[in-house]
């Protein structure tokens, strides 16, 4: 058993990978969108 | 009904043979899982070890370490043992162990048919790898040469190592589809009470439209070798045009397996993944209805798909086209899955245990394949990347980043519970960042060697290729070797370590969490009810 | 796909077998004929006698094997859920079967529609052809292929479709005896279903030594003759193994067994026998007749 962890803990991660998945999520669809101005 | 008490008896396990006829007699669900899983990981080496070989011819152009026919052989055989004789049973090893505990049956459905399916697996190891050794004593010229696709006329006029490869591929055929049936049986007939198909695991899903896939299939895959062995030996013409027949009816018929069978080895590792995410985010799976209809629609798409293996070999404009939007249609519930997995850890407790590790570097990496996967899909490039490295690349993602890679989340995840015994965190750690930094290292060099043009197969190259061979040797090694990291980890989980809890991971929920760890040896004997 | 489970078999737990060797037995009499076999196609003196005991190790088992099954039946070991267990599990095995006849059927409408076809018209479609003089019609034997007759299908091919079907309806009214408990029909009907397949089976051999000995229609034939002895050759094999079944069921059912409640192998096989049945109407029209 890995260590258990607290509740703030969890808190924490529990808003960090929130924020992570916006910013992922941002950041695909910045690609998309430069996608439309990049001609070969 | 009071005889049938009486039949069974109790206490059985007063009875039980010790020592090696323990093995070799067991109708135990989880001693037959166990003998799948050790197999999968001796033949997991013996494939890899081949490869390396042939890596090491491939690290400088020319010819240095062995004869092109040999080079030939160790990549066919490579496939077939990593394919069938490491990826296939390590799947079912998974089903063997865990379908039962997740679903509260008392054991698979046909015990016997189970260790049948197994007992199967070592003899056609034996006959596929056998030409190696008769070819030492002089007889015979090796194994077949003719990569795992048997392709029509090579294969017709190959050596001895054909007709062994055959046997061996029928049997693992027999294997395979009992075992199919029996995991098929088992979830149809062995839930327990208040278990729906609608509430049965996404792993038991995942592995039940894999075992349909495995009857649909296989059969086919016997009968395309069945019509090789008789044009080899018995004066067919099947594959032959001067008696009517054709070369590339034997690749419809090849791939009318081949294709599926990418889906039959990833399919339980994407019914896998959504425990392993649930649990280390500690949320529930997200999207599990989506997720059951990703699983069908893929499994029935993946039968209509398989002409895009052979775009380049001469099919009419209209096949062409055909191939190309079905294929791509398999991307739309692949995305499903993809999202379903991402959306499952948005907002979740997350924690980076090895199987989330091997978890997330998953889906990237299957990502990976899956793109490379839609470009290959497109008739018009494909004919530019069409058995080049390029293709070689792509289905290492697909199937060491997908279907290795999920395996190994598989076994870190439920090792504790197959075990009683926690792992070493830091080594599974360790294990994880060399396998992704080192098949980063062997693989990505053979996009662009492919974009270049270097061809698959062919054990000489040209120079301007040295370099990205060089490199993609190297990394080679590197994940070879820190594959012992992996089974020393294994063994020593095995020997001992810090003791497991029944619910061996914090977030972990399904019944199989309710059984202590390792479970007992009969388990859900009176099944629960679920809710 | 509705929900069977143990809430329908109260009386207690799922049988789950002791230990058993005949598996692995099973497994080393399959390698062992593997391993023949591999030798005598490649000229190696031993093979035969490696294949002579891998299907003595074989018979032995599947006389031990199911003369266990047998004796658990007879002891009351399986009831509601082991019974199903055994239905679906003969169901998907029939399926794999199916399968398997659909990868020859597969090359048969493969020859028929596109190989065969194509080579006729190399000419048209090209301007080339390695064998200008082929028409592409069928029946052939490829361009290079023998001179040979092709089988009619009002002959013996005719009166074996009728013979399966009337096994067909033996087989279906010995299980409506059975279901009544009439064990008179019973082993009358499966003891004409044993001779209507065994009669067929003679025909067929009586057809194969015409094709070989007059016709000129031997497997090395061109297509016609691969597709033509495979499906049928492969299809009087299982008519074979069906028979084989079928006399175990004919003999059990003379020593007593099964009742109206309890007779999953009559059924197994008898679903087993209409599978048979319908893919020789499958080789009746495409391989004999259009």
């Amino acid at each position: 058993m890995t260590e258990s962890f607290s509740a703030e803990d969890l808190a924490r991660r529990r808003a960090a990978s929130r924020r992570l998945g916006w910013a992922i999520g941002l950041a695909v669809l910045a690609l998309y969108i430069l996608g439309f101005f990049i001609k070969r | 009904m009071s005889i049938a008490t009486t039949v069974h008896g109790e206490h059985p396990a007063e009875h039980y043979p010790g020592g090696l006829l323990r093995w070799l007699t067991t109708t135990n669900h989880k001693d037959i899982g166990t003998m799948y899983l050790l197999f999968s990981l001796v033949m997991f080496f013996v494939g890899g070890l081949m490869i390396l070989l042939v890596r090491a011819e491939l690290f400088q152009p020319g010819l240095q370490l062995m004869k092109p026919e040999f080079f030939n052989q160790l990549i066919g055989v490579h496939a077939l043992v990593m394919i069938f004789a490491a990826l296939m049973p390590a799947a079912t090893g998974f089903a063997n162990w865990m379908i039962p505990l997740m679903i509260g049956a008392p054991d698979m459905a046909l015990p016997r048919l189970n260790n049948w399916g197994f007992w199967l697996l070592p003899p056609a190891a034996t006959l596929l790898t056998l030409p190696f050794v008769l070819a030492l004593f002089g007889v015979g010229d090796g194994a077949i040469a003719t990569g795992w696709t048997f392709y029509a006329p090579l294969s017709v006029q190959g050596g001895l190592g054909v007709d062994f490869a055959i046997l061996a591929v029928h049997i693992l055929g027999i294997s395979s589809i009992m075992g199919s049936i029996n995991i098929i049986v088992t979830i149809f007939n062995m839930r327990a009470p208040g278990m729906t198909m609608m509430k049965l695991p996404l792993f038991a899903w995942g592995w039940l439209i894999t075992a349909f896939l495995l009857i649909a299939t296989l059969p086919v895959l016997a009968g395309a070798v069945t019509m090789l062995l008789t044009d080899r030996h018995f004066g067919t013409h099947f594959f032959d045009a001067a008696g009517g027949g054709d070369p590339i009816l034997f690749q419809h018929l090849f791939w009318f397996f081949g294709h599926p069978e990418v889906y039959i080895l990833l399919l339980p590792v994407w019914g896998l993944m959504p425990h392993v995410l649930a649990t280390f985010s500690r949320k529930p799976t997200y999207g599990y209805t989506a997720q059951v209809y990703g699983f069908i629609a893929i499994g029935l798409l993946s039968v209509i798909v398989w002409a895009h293996h052979f775009f380049t070999v001469g099919m009419p404009v209209p096949a062409l086209i055909y191939f190309m939007f079905s294929t791509m249609a398999i991307s739309v519930p692949l995305a499903v899955l993809f999202f379903c997995w991402i959306a499952t850890m948005w907002k979740g407790s997350m924690t980076f245990e090895t199987p989330m590790l091997f978890a997330v570097g998953f889906i990237v990496l299957f990502g990976i394949a899956g793109l490379t996967g839609l470009v290959l899909a497109d008739v018009a490039a494909d004919a530019q990347y069409h058995h080049s490295y390029f293709v070689v690349a792509h289905f290492h993602y697909a199937l060491f980043a997908g279907g290795i890679m999920g395996v190994m989340t598989g076994v870190y995840y439920w090792l504790p519970k197959w075990t009683g015994h926690m792992y070493s965190e830091r080594l599974g750690k360790l294990h994880f960042w060399l396998t992704v930094v080192s098949f980063n290292l062997t693989f990505i060099p053979q996009f662009f060697l492919g974009l270049a043009g270097m061809p698959r197969r062919i054990p000489d190259y040209a120079l301007q290729f040295a370099e990205f061979n060089a490199i993609s040797t190297v990394g080679a090694f590197i994940l070879g070797i820190s594959q012992l990291l992996f089974a020393w980890n294994i063994w020593s989980c095995v020997r001992g370590g810090p003791k497991a809890e029944a619910r061996a991971w914090e977030g972990a929920e399904g019944l199989e969490w309710e059984l202590s760890s390792p479970p007992p040896h009969h388990s859900w004997e009176t099944q629960p009810v679920v809710k | 796909m509705k929900a069977h489970t143990a809430a329908d078999a109260p009386h207690g737990h799922y049988f789950v077998p002791q230990p058993s060797l005949y598996p692995f037995i099973l497994s080393a009499g399959v390698f062992t004929l593997a391993l023949g076999f591999a030798q005598l196609i490649n000229h190696f003196a031993a093979g035969k006698w490696f294949m002579l005991a891998g299907t003595a190790i074989i018979l032995y088992v599947l006389f031990g094997w199911f003369g266990k099954v047998i004796a658990e039946s007879q002891g009351g070991a399986y009831r509601d859920w082991e019974d199903r267990s055994f239905r679906y599990g003969m169901i998907w095995f029939i399926a794999t079967e199916v399968m398997f006849f659909a990868a020859f059927f597969g090359a048969l409408f493969y020859v028929r529609v596109i190989s065969v076809p194509e080579l006729g018209n190399m000419t048209a479609a090209h301007g080339t052809s390695l064998w200008p003089n082929f028409t592409g019609d069928w029946p052939t034997s490829g361009p290079k292929g023998p001179q040979f007759t092709p089988m009619g299908a009002w002959g013996i091919p005719a009166v074996n479709t009728a013979l399966l079907l009337s096994s067909g309806a033996t087989v279906t009214w010995a299980h409506w005896a059975l279901l009544r408990n009439n064990r008179t029909h019973l082993n009358l009907g499966l003891a004409a279903t044993v001779l209507l397949g065994s009669i067929f089976l003679c025909l067929q051999a009586w057809e194969y030594h015409h094709a070989y000995t007059e016709l000129g229609l031997t497997m090395g034939a061109g297509a016609y003759g691969a597709t033509f002895f495979m499906l049928t050759g492969f299809h009087g094999f299982h008519v074979t193994l069906g028979t084989i079944m079928l006399i175990v069921i004919l003999l059990r059912c003379l020593k007593g067994h099964f009742d109206a409640e309890r007779h999953f192998a009559f059924e197994g096989v008898a679903w087993y026998w209409h599978f048979v049945d319908v893919v020789w109407l499958l080789l009746f029209v495409f391989v004999y007749w259009v």
